[in-house]
């Protein structure tokens, strides 16, 4: 029985080495970015925390926010959740007993920045964050966070 | 045995694939259809000895032995957003790799309601809905959430034989209001108020032909209630902006069934209540849980207490008392690298067959205690461990132990 045991967790540490790093200098400023059709042209970090914390879902205009992130344990996230006073594991445990409890529909996740701007931009609501010398050309910047 | 494993990971592989497109649907008005799995191996030791003197001549022992894979539980969400104010969720689980061939487990539709966001505070939820009771009855089923595979002794459904949870936690409600208010910057206020059906004892499991009391017989649905008293529950709590600090207590009223005798206890001859009728009954529930760096604590109590007065004008029921209590603490310890640790300690304690039978295992009390581990493979799928053990405190009645080996994998899609 022991050896059925690390037999099946070998094989998952296996599988489990799969997944993709988008690395973030340290000192790299974050650079905060919506959706065009968002009215407003600012965020301080307080109403971002309120945002990624999913207690503000809604923009002034009623439109639903719909929150953007980066897929698996990535420094950008690191750089960006400390700027927020928490880890990229407790906001992941926010959202999904937010999401399992039906008080929110689930993040986008993506796996690039390219990927995250193409979100951003086509999808009404959105908001995400870049590294600041990734910043696409036509992007609407609420914030800039320093690294 | 081994097409078995295969089988399981190339499961697992498959969900890995589906899970990356479920997260990336986007617009306002779309179905959103999500949910999660959990698979386990469980290796299964349990002693088991009944002394002589109740009904048996000598003492009646037992040791089994079992190791057994589980779907423990598959979950399905649906959720709509039919306008801004107004959405419906959809819950459905099955639990116990269900089959309604074998037959096995079980399969059923634990939440299924709509919520109205009267404003930016307020929300009424209506349907079949999970009760703000305490922190883990809202999350209990949520596995993906939990660090551990199997629960605390009142929210593992595996375990539903031994206890039954109803007795110390409400498990479901038909309309529920929440509010949230700020308090400070960091910290807020939040309470619920609810309305549910009595205890699922109440409810109607009259067939066509089969009709065996009065009640029944005037029923018109299965699943009816049949008592005229209904739930009614509120919890108040405190939490901060990132749920790293919680405390809440919580209140229920609702009637306990003893219309008919019980024995919720190993089913011991001797252990069962006679009819007493309806008693009213009050749950109390507090809760409290914080983080500090890698660190984060969670513990529970329940006492559920009773209105005596009635019962006890009956001379044999003078020293009737059916109160109840449950504990739990659980400290988990996060490592870097997205591998974690955890240990938890529970115990519940029933005095409901002290008055018929002195010194009765349910007031001895049964305690766990369980430690294990977890790592979260990606962003979707975590690798748990567990070893738990159960004990019945020292009684006159029997000596019972169980311990749990056991290995699984938590997959959201």
């Amino acid at each position: 029985m022991t050896y059925l045991f690390l037999h099946i967790i070998s094989i998952l540490l296996f599988l489990g080495n799969t997944s993709n790093e988008l690395t973030n200098s340290p000192s790299e400023p974050i650079v905060i970015i919506v959706n065009e059709s968002i009215e407003i042209d600012q965020i301080d970090i307080n109403e971002l925390i309120d945002i990624y914390t999913l207690s503000k879902q809604r923009w002034d205009d009623n439109t639903r926010i719909r929150v953007a992130d980066y897929k698996g344990s990535q420094d950008i996230r690191d750089t960006f959740y400390n700027a927020l006073h928490t880890t990229p594991n407790n906001i992941k445990k926010i959202w999904l007993r937010a999401q399992f409890t039906g008080r929110s529909i689930p993040p986008i996740v993506v796996d690039s920045v390219d990927e995250m701007w193409k979100v951003v931009l086509e999808n009404p609501g959105t908001i995400g964050y870049v590294p600041f010398n990734q910043v696409p050309v036509n992007a609407k910047i609420l914030l800039q966070i320093d690294g | 045995m081994k097409k078995g494993i295969v089988g399981v990971l190339l499961l697992y592989l498959m969900l890995f694939d589906v899970s990356n497109r479920a997260w990336a649907q986007s617009d306002d008005s779309d179905l959103y259809i999500f949910g999660f799995s959990q698979v386990l191996l469980n290796s299964k030791s349990i002693e088991f000895e009944i002394f002589p003197g109740n009904g048996i001549p000598s003492p009646l022992k037992m040791n089994s032995k079992a190791n057994s894979f589980a779907l423990h539980q598959v979950n399905l969400f649906f959720q709509k957003a039919i306008n801004d104010q107004t959405t419906f969720f959809l819950n459905i689980e099955a639990s116990g790799s269900y089959s309604s061939k074998t037959p096995s487990g079980n399969l059923e539709i634990p939440e299924g309601w709509i919520s109205f966001k009267l404003n930016d505070h307020l929300e009424l939820k209506t349907g079949l809905l999970l009760p703000r009771f305490n922190n883990l009855t809202e999350i209990n089923n949520r596995l993906p959430l939990l660090p551990y595979l199997i629960r605390p002794l009142m929210y593992e459904s595996l375990l539903s034989n031994l206890v039954s949870s109803e007795d110390y936690r409400p498990k479901n409600a038909y309309i529920q209001l929440t509010g949230i208010r700020d308090i400070t910057t960091n910290y807020s206020f939040d309470y619920a108020f609810y309305i549910g059906n009595a205890e699922d004892s109440f409810l109607s499991s009259v067939q066509a032909g089969d009709v065996e009391d009065t009640e029944e017989a005037a029923t018109l649905y299965l699943g009816e209630n049949l008592n005229t008293a209904l739930l009614y529950g509120s919890r108040f709590g405190i939490e901060n902006t990132y749920q790293t600090f919680k405390v809440g207590i919580s209140l229920t009223y609702d009637e306990e069934n003893r219309k008919k005798p019980i024995n919720s206890f190993f089913r011991l001859p001797a252990l069962t209540t006679p009819i007493m009728g309806e008693i009213p009954r009050y749950r109390v529930g507090l809760d409290f849980s914080f983080s500090i760096r890698n660190f984060s604590f969670e513990s529970e109590y329940m006492g559920v207490f009773h209105d005596h007065r009635k019962v006890r004008e009956i001379p044999a029921f003078r020293n009737a008392n059916l109160n109840k209590k449950f504990y739990y603490t659980n400290l988990t310890y996060t490592f870097e690298n997205d591998l974690y640790v955890f240990g938890f300690f529970s115990r519940n304690r029933d005095q409901t067959y002290e008055f018929v039978a002195p010194g009765s295992p349910s007031n001895a009390g049964l305690s766990a205690l369980s430690g294990g581990g977890g790592w979260r493979i990606n962003d979707v799928t975590v690798l748990k461990i567990q070893y738990l053990t159960s004990l019945a405190r020292q009684n006159n009645y029997l000596d019972y132990s169980i311990r749990f080996l056991t290995i699984g994998i938590s997959t959201i899609f």
